[in-house]
């Protein structure tokens, strides 16, 4: 009788003690961003199938192996959306970009789970990329500021921008 | 009569401190990644088919990398060696190579082969749509509930938290009198292809260029010298680049012959050490004391930790680190290294003090490795040091073969194993060098660090800090809990006198399942290819906010 209270009640009140302050952050779910993207009518859903080509391109662009069997993207007409992930210190960093003739139209932080750096959702941050497009050697036509203190999330969503930009490339033109 | 009522009242209040305790516990705000873009995974369970041909149950292994995948079935033993393989390099394949051992296995396997389309697995697995029709339906709290999608329905049971990432974890697909339950138990979500991101290629046996330097392997090297230099200056910084962690990484990742067992395993002194929880809690405080007490990790601390507003929350971000080193499989102790190192990296500055054997203006980083290496000597001394006083002594030969083992453990942080102390004596003698010299230095911020560590942020940690205090007080080198200031005298000392024999006691009369940290069944689970059950998994999820960490 007496052993479970006690061990329960323990346990119960050191809980709440070693529960850390949580640090993922959702800003957009994934329809909102969508509406955000395409406000009339969210286009089916398609993919890219990413060959050895593709992939090798992709790891170039991304600084390591990619080994990503499909990509996944909406698309109306010739602008397309993608819904992306990459690391950036330590948790993936959940980022939406809108692409179309001119290039990058929106950049969106959708999810972002560090416990610092999370600057890179700001609009001052985000509208640098507007207008972005690849220029030679998948380079965005650009620099992108820094932020202090976020600079491997800043290097993660310009990779995926430059990514980005390509894939949209090829779907277009598949 | 009275002692009666007096414990009714005192078992109700037990209860509603009990509910009230409960009420605060944190909802988790866990956001699952996406699992469209998880590239290398894997993931076990048992499944339960029936078709045409009757019902068949197996344990199975599913693996992507590299572009394709892998279905391997184990008829008897879960964590054996397949029974049969299906494999095809293309993931969209549907015609998979097939290996089995016997006719049995054959037979299953082109059961599964001719009535499943396995190129859509990968995706199901993942509850993904395989194709850009399939319909998806989720239950009230988001969670995907069924999926329609060429001509199979699934229905999805149970979800699973494995890192980032929430997957299936109960499932049945059925298509015409075809049924297929799975029930997953564990999965890996990266680093099954190689312990770096990146590709990199290991040079073999040469020498491992730091900084710009190449190390000596001369045997005849006092290396106690060279990490606590006689004139009391500091040893000259070697940074570890991205190039050196991963050469170091490669070197351990070559040496682990069962990706499964992971670093150790059941048989190593690090998990017999790690294990009880008592030397380690007991030595916590000591471990940090001494870390601190170096000026860089101060300055790292106060440029770049959240330790002062959340201390517990980066304390148990380190111990998931610490333990999935210790304890996880390969790929779960690559991961981990490599978040750690992307931490470190981050971590650089200048000195803004004159501190000991470090000045004003001089460069510090974290992945440096005579820093890298006196964390670590802190960690493991202590440990051992503990384990002794609670648990029992320990031979010269285990001592050696934990301090061996260690070894690997450094070198996860990219620190050449060529740099650090060669046995288990020259180590003791690193330590007690490092204790005497000016590379620790205790300052005003030390001792702010210091105090912040023992001041309790609740009125139900007073007195755990307060036996931490005590505990820290009492192990602490004397010349470094002098530059502390920390008594030690009679009435500490009478206090550490039953402190210590109270935990003693404790460890004597608790079972193995409550004085192992869960970590350390859920390691054992994983070797035999079960979940643990639901008390460690609820401990799990109160001490790390996780659903499993080394499972």
């Amino acid at each position: 009788m007496w052993k479970p209270v006690v061990v329960g009640w323990l346990l119960c009140m050191l809980a709440p003690m070693a529960s850390a302050h949580g640090t993922h952050i959702r800003y957009l779910t994934q329809d909102e961003f969508l509406v955000l993207a395409f406000p009339e009518q969210t286009p089916q859903l398609q993919f890219i199938m990413m060959n050895a080509v593709l992939r090798d391109e992709a790891a170039q662009i991304m600084e390591r192996r990619v080994s990503v069997a499909r990509q996944r993207y909406w698309r109306a007409g010739d602008r397309t959306a993608w819904i992306m992930e990459e690391i950036g210190k330590e948790y993936p960093i959940t980022m939406g970009f809108v692409v179309g003739p001119e290039g990058i139209e929106k950049v969106r932080i959708l999810v972002y789970r560090e416990p610092r750096g999370g600057e890179v959702h700001e609009r001052f941050f985000t509208r640098q990329f507007e207008g972005a497009v690849l220029a030679n050697g998948n380079r965005l036509d650009r620099p992108i500021d820094n932020i202090t203190g976020a600079t491997l999330s800043v290097d993660a969503v310009t990779r995926v921008a430059r990514l980005v930009l390509r894939l949209h490339a090829e779907a277009i033109s598949g | 009569m009275k002692i009666i009522i007096g414990k009714k009242v005192l078992c109700l209040m037990a209860l509603l401190g009990m509910l009230a305790g409960c009420s605060s516990t944190r909802v988790m705000d866990f956001e699952a990644a996406d699992a469209e873009h998880l590239e290398e995974w894997q993931i076990e369970g048992r499944l339960d088919w029936r078709g045409d041909q009757g019902r068949e149950r197996a344990w199975f292994r599913y693996t992507q990398v590299e572009g394709g995948y892998s279905l391997a079935l184990m008829l008897k033993d879960p964590v054996g060696e397949p029974d049969v393989v299906l494999s095809a390099a293309d993931l969209f394949d549907d015609a998979p190579d097939l290996r089995a051992r016997d006719h049995q296995a054959a037979a299953l396997a082109r059961q599964l082969r001719d009535s499943l389309p396995l190129q859509h697995f990968a995706f199901w697995l993942r509850g993904l749509p395989a194709t850009p029709e399939a319909n998806m339906e989720y239950a009230r709290a988001g969670q995907l509930a069924r999926v329609t999608d060429d001509d199979w329905e699934i229905h999805y049971r149970d979800h699973m938290r494995v890192h980032d990432y929430r997957l299936p974890e109960r499932m049945r697909l059925t298509r015409n009198g075809t049924r297929l339950d799975l029930e997953m138990v564990r999965a890996e979500t990266g680093y099954l292809s190689g312990p770096c991101p990146r590709d990199f290629r290991p040079e073999g046996e040469r020498a491992v260029a730091v900084n710009g330097t190449t190390q000596r392997r001369d045997a005849g090297r006092d290396r106690v010298r060279e990490l606590v230099p006689e004139d009391g200056s500091a040893p000259m910084a070697r940074w570890v680049d991205r190039d050196a962690f991963c050469e170091q990484l490669y070197r351990v990742h070559g040496r682990i012959p069962d990706g499964r067992v992971g670093l150790f395993g059941p048989d190593s002194m690090m998990w017999k050490l790690q294990g009880p929880m008592a030397p380690g809690g007991f030595g916590a405080g000591r471990a940090l004391l001494l870390q601190n007490a170096h000026p860089w990790i101060t300055q790292g601390i106060d440029e770049h930790s959240v330790v002062r507003e959340d201390a517990l929350g980066r304390a148990r971000r380190t111990f998931q680190h610490v333990f999935t080193m210790t304890y996880g499989s390969m790929p779960q102790v690559m991961r981990s290294a490599n978040q750690v190192h992307a931490i470190h990296e981050a971590i650089e500055g200048e000195m803004d003090y004159d501190a000991g054997a470090f000045k004003r203006g001089t460069e510090y980083r974290a992945n440096e490795v005579n820093a890298m290496i006196w964390v670590h000597a802190t960690l493991w001394e202590t440990l051992a040091m503990m384990y002794e006083q609670l648990k029992g002594k320990l031979t010269d030969e285990q001592k050696e073969q934990f301090y061996q083992e260690t070894k690997l453990f450094a070198m996860l942080f990219g620190i050449p194993e060529d740099a650090l102390p060669q046995d288990w004596n020259e180590f003791i003698a690193y330590n007690e060098a490092m204790w005497a010299s000016p590379q620790l230095t205790v300052t005003d911020a030390t001792v702010q660090l210091r105090d912040d560590l023992f001041k309790p942020q609740s009125v139900l940690l007073i007195f755990p800090m307060w036996v931490q205090k005590i505990s820290t007080a009492a192990n602490l080198p004397p010349e470094v809990r002098d530059q502390y200031e920390m008594n030690y005298g009679a009435w500490q000392r009478m206090n550490y006198f039953w402190i210590r024999n109270s935990a003693r006691l404790a460890s004597w009369v608790l079972p193995a399942r409550v004085e192992h940290h869960p970590f350390h069944h859920e390691a054992h689970a994983r070797l035999e290819g079960k979940r643990v059950g639901p008390y460690q998994r609820w401990l799990i999820r109160t001490l790390m906010d996780q659903e499993r960490l080394v499972n």
